[in-house]
Formats: structure tokens, sequence, C-alpha cells
């Protein structure tokens, strides 16, 4: 008996087939998910966004316990893009799984747990916690948040320190593991290599660049954090090296993102090397733009007469013509 | 769905830097409540990337209209500014929790320059369900033409109170300056401006046990509770912690916020 998301994804009624891929043994319906800290826990766009649309959620960072999250300001904007601080707001794993994780299960699409911890222990805690829980299709691991004090980043930024917490989250969940690599590094293919040496199922790239702005009236930082994460357009093009880089280090799958708005831009990351893409920022501005992706890769892919999107993974031409 | 794509129907030009829009939006003017905001596209093009938050100052659902007045104060209001009548924007809305009812309240209005148009829209809204409520506007300013809606107020037949920095208006000094004789437990304060303001008014109901609601205003990237930028301090069963202007507030009581 095959799989019934599969059979959608051959020739659902949306008509998405060419799209369907799978993803670190996660089957897609389509290779668009949506970036975790820009789609909260899934119910809050229910108005805009029917989620069997799409290929799959990656939730808000998820701890062991609840955290509040940095002091406001928050967010500002910046050319084409903005700065967030956030500090990984969240409700905790309890929380999670009793209140959160039951209004996704109700979906025909995949759910990814990210998770973050600000030792080895808690992030073991974390994925543990999800171990043979239902309904959670694969967990991404969070080593590149710049908006904490302790972890995080910090296990982003260290070859060592990745492997061996890679490592250690291998022999603690049965769940296939996306490791979100940082781009706030100097080369980016030895952290990719690093994540699948110790085991990881799949990379996903970039999270946020850590940049500054400044008010020059008050000169202070207009983050109260004083640096934060820059996402949006700005950052696309640092986000297709990375992926391009990335991709060619490693063999496992990679998930491209980064100032991701249309068609063409998730094209770029798909010449570049990634099997899929998540939109992130993008939501803020059209609360639709996950799904009205997946109906732009459909038309890219009937337009070009492409049998399947994934012949196009990696097929950016670089030599001469 | 909240996401509409409305015609400018007439754009108004107002005192000074102020503006507004009517829009033709029937399914924003049915579902909007006073408090409620709209996100604009202000642009088509990703820088501005973000949209602008923006009280709605009046909905009239059997006209199928919106509102919304606005200062121009920076890039993103300024290109709103270029828009003209029969051009089409992008919104989102409504969006947030609205002011509350309060049955049987005396009902004191404060704010200031942007924050008066959602008190505009409670207003002329609880007018039209009884007209014989007590309704009173304490208005303030650095100048006369920060008391925007000063006119369409008196027009409802409200009592206005103006205060005025520089004293072009009204008593010259702060809004609360005016606040005193509106106090009591028999009375309601909704409250919209700047923090400062807010904060005031929030310790003088505190000290008189005065209802009091205040609308506040957070730098916002979505407006839908994703993206978990608009933090208001807040004080909670389990000590301090944050809840966010868009989908919890932007209206909140007063007494709850850590200010």
């Amino acid at each position: 008996m095959p799989d019934p998301s599969e059979l959608q994804g051959l020739a659902g009624p949306a008509g998405l087939a060419g799209l369907d891929v799978d993803f670190a043994g996660v089957r897609l319906k389509n290779p668009v998910l949506v970036a975790s800290g820009t789609f909260g826990y899934g119910s809050e766009l229910s108005q805009e966004v029917d989620l069997n649309a799409l290929g799959g959620v990656i939730t808000k960072g998820i701890s062991l316990r609840p955290r509040p999250g940095n002091p406001p300001p928050r967010i500002v904007e910046t050319p084409s893009g903005m700065l967030n601080a956030i500090g990984l707001q969240n409700v905790g794993l309890e929380a999670f799984l009793n209140e959160k994780l039951p209004y996704l299960r109700r979906f025909d699409t995949r759910v990814i747990v990210n998770i973050f911890g600000e030792s080895v222990d808690e992030y073991r805690a974390v994925a543990a916690g999800l171990a043979g829980v239902g309904g959670v299709d694969a967990l991404e691991v969070n080593v590149s948040c710049p908006n904490v004090k302790a972890g995080g980043i910090e296990f982003g930024t260290d070859v060592i320190q990745l492997k061996s917490l890679v490592s250690a989250l291998k022999g603690s969940t049965d769940k296939p593991l996306i490791v979100k690599l940082s781009p706030n590094v100097g080369r980016i293919a030895d952290f990719a290599r690093a994540a699948e040496d110790a085991g990881a199922d799949g990379i996903s790239l970039i999270n946020t660049v850590i940049g500054m702005s400044i008010d020059p009236r008050t000169r202070r930082p207009r983050l109260a954090n004083g640096t934060g994460g820059l996402s949006g357009p700005a950052i696309r093009p640092i986000a297709v090296r990375m992926v391009w880089e990335a991709a060619r280090a490693v063999k496992i799958p990679v998930l491209g993102m980064g100032g991701i708005l249309t068609a063409d831009d998730a094209i770029e990351f798909i010449l570049a090397g990634a099997s899929a893409v998540a939109v992130g920022t993008a939501t803020f501005v059209n609360p639709r733009a996950a799904p009205d992706l997946v109906e732009g890769l459909r038309r890219f892919v009937a337009r070009e007469n492409l049998p399947h999107i994934s012949r196009l993974v990696g097929g950016v031409i670089t030599g001469n013509a | 769905m909240r996401a509409h794509r409305a015609e400018v129907q007439e754009r108004r030009d107002r005192k000074g830097p102020y503006r507004s829009l009517v829009l033709d939006a029937p399914a924003l003017a049915g579902a909007a409540r006073p408090g409620q905001f709209v996100m604009v596209r202000v642009s088509e093009t990703t820088d501005p990337l973000l949209r602008r938050p923006f009280s709605l100052f009046r909905a009239d659902g059997p006209a199928g209209t919106a509102e919304i007045l606005f200062r121009i104060s920076g890039r993103g209001t300024s290109m709103l500014d270029r828009v003209q009548s029969g051009d089409t924007i992008d919104l989102v809305g409504p969006l947030g929790r609205p002011f509350p009812s309060l049955p049987g309240q005396e009902i004191v209005l404060v704010g200031g320059g942007v924050g008066l148009p959602p008190l505009f829209f409670y207003a002329e809204s609880l007018r039209r369900l009884e007209p014989a409520r007590n309704i009173h506007v304490l208005m303030g300013g650095r100048t006369k033409g920060d008391l925007v809606a000063w006119e369409e107020f008196e027009r409802l037949g409200i009592d206005v109170q103006p205060a005025t920095d520089d004293g072009s208006a009204g008593h010259a000094g702060v809004v609360t300056d005016l606040l005193q004789p509106f106090l009591g437990p028999s009375r309601a304060i909704l409250a919209c401006g700047p923090t400062p303001m807010l904060r005031a008014v929030s310790e003088m109901a505190a000290r008189s046990n005065t209802p009091c609601w205040v609308s506040v205003e957070e730098r916002m990237a979505c407006g839908l509770g994703v993206c978990m930028g608009c933090a208001v301090p807040v004080r909670s069963d389990h000590g301090p912690s944050y809840r966010l202007a868009c989908t919890d507030g932007p209206v909140f009581e007063a007494r709850e916020v850590l200010w």
C-alpha cells in the first residue's frame, strides 16, 4: 500500500507532479518548507495558508523549558532586509508537545521541529523528548542562532563542537537530523562536512548573518541586544554562494534558504545544489509567500518542460558556454 | 482571509504632516473593530521590505469603506503619501485585539497624534450604538496641528479637552495634566499614544482605581504573531514575561504592562 502523501505527490489535486522530493529520508510533496522562526507553530497563519499545500513546516526553535526571549526593540528594518534579535522566545518542549504539535498533525504535511539548547545536555534532552513522537518527521538542529548568550551559534562556529553535538544527538533520536548551519564562518564547506561526518542526514543553510544598526541621533544600537541576525533578500547572494559551496562538499541533501521571495529565487538555490528550499522573511511581507512559491515552482517546471524539479539540483553551469 | 487589495477611494490631506486614505475594502470594513490595525505594503519592491502597521481610523461596514490616518514621518509613510485616488494598495487586516466594550462606564479617551485615530473609531462606533453615553476625549500634541480629528470628535458631540506643548491650543502642557478630574472607578480610560504618555496615564489610573486600557505601539515585521518582534513586557503568573503587540495586543489592560 503506497503512502497516501506519495500518491498526492505524484498526481495530487493541485497537480504537483514533478515537485515531490525525498529529503534526508523524509518524503516531501514539494520542496517548499517554511523556515524556523518565521511561521510560529503553524496555526498562526491558518486563515492565509492551507498547510496541506506545503512540503513541510519547520517550527520555531524549541528549548527544553520555555524561554521569554530578548527585551524590545527586537527588530529593525534594513535595506531589503531586517535584523532580528528575538532570542528564541518559545513555549518549551512540554507545551509544544501538548499544545502545538496536535494542531500540526492534522495536516498532510511534514513537521520538522527545530531544536535548541544551551548545552549538549539540553539539546539531547529536547531530542530525546521528541524521539518516537508521532507526527514529528525530522529534527532541525539549531547551531546558528546569533541572538542568545549561550548555546546555538557557539556550536555552529566551531567544527569540533559541532561534530560532538551532532554525534551526541545521533544517539538520542530516531528522527532524521538536519543541521542548520551558520553563515558566520569562514569556510562553510568545513562545517557542512563536519555535520555529515558526525552523522547528519541533511544540512540547512543559511541562518541569519550577524549584523548591527546604530541610530545616529541616540548613538545607540537600534536593537536592545546590540547585534542581530540579518534576513531577507539582502542576504540572498551570500546564501546562494554558501549553498553552492556546502552542496559540493557533502553527499547529504541541502535545504537552501536566505531571502527567497519568488520561484526564480528558489531555483537559484536549487541550481546551486539545494534539494529543497525554505521561505522565511518573505512570509512576514506576504503571508501566502510559501504556497505562492509552490505554485510558482509548478509553473516553472511546466514552462521549462522539466519532467521533475530534481533535474535542476546542482545544475548551475559554471564553465564556459 | 485577511489579505486584501483595496482601491483608494479618496485621499485626504489633513493638517501638517497628517493624511488619510479612504479605502474600498468591504471585507475589512465589515470585520474591523476599534483598536484593530492593518499592515500596509508601501512599496512593490524590496526596499522598504516590510509592511507598515496603521490603526484603523474608521470602518463603515454597510458602505464597505475603511479609513487609515497617518503621519508622514519616514520613508514608508512618505511612499504611502504618494498614493492617489484610484490606486490599489495591498493590506492585511483587521489584526489584533480591539478595545473592550465597556457597558455602563463613562468613557475617557486619552491620546495624541497618530494615537487619536483608533480612539476616534471607538468613539464613533459607541456613538452609533449608544448616543447617550458620556464620552470625553483628552488630546495632546506638540502643537495644534497634532490634535488630529478634533473636528470629527466635535461633530460627534464629544467633549474635547486639548493640550499642546507650545500652548498653541488648549492647555499649555501635557495631556495628562488634564486627566485628574476624569479619574474614578465609574469611568474607563482608553489611551493610545507615545509610551511616556501611556505610562503616565497608567500610573494615574492605577492610583485612582480607574479601569484603563492602552494601545501600544511596537516595531513589528509581520503583524501576524509569527516574527515575535513586537514584544511587550508584561506581568504574568510566573513573573515578568513578554506578550506580542500584534496578536496579544495592541490593546492591553494597563495594569498588565510593565512600563
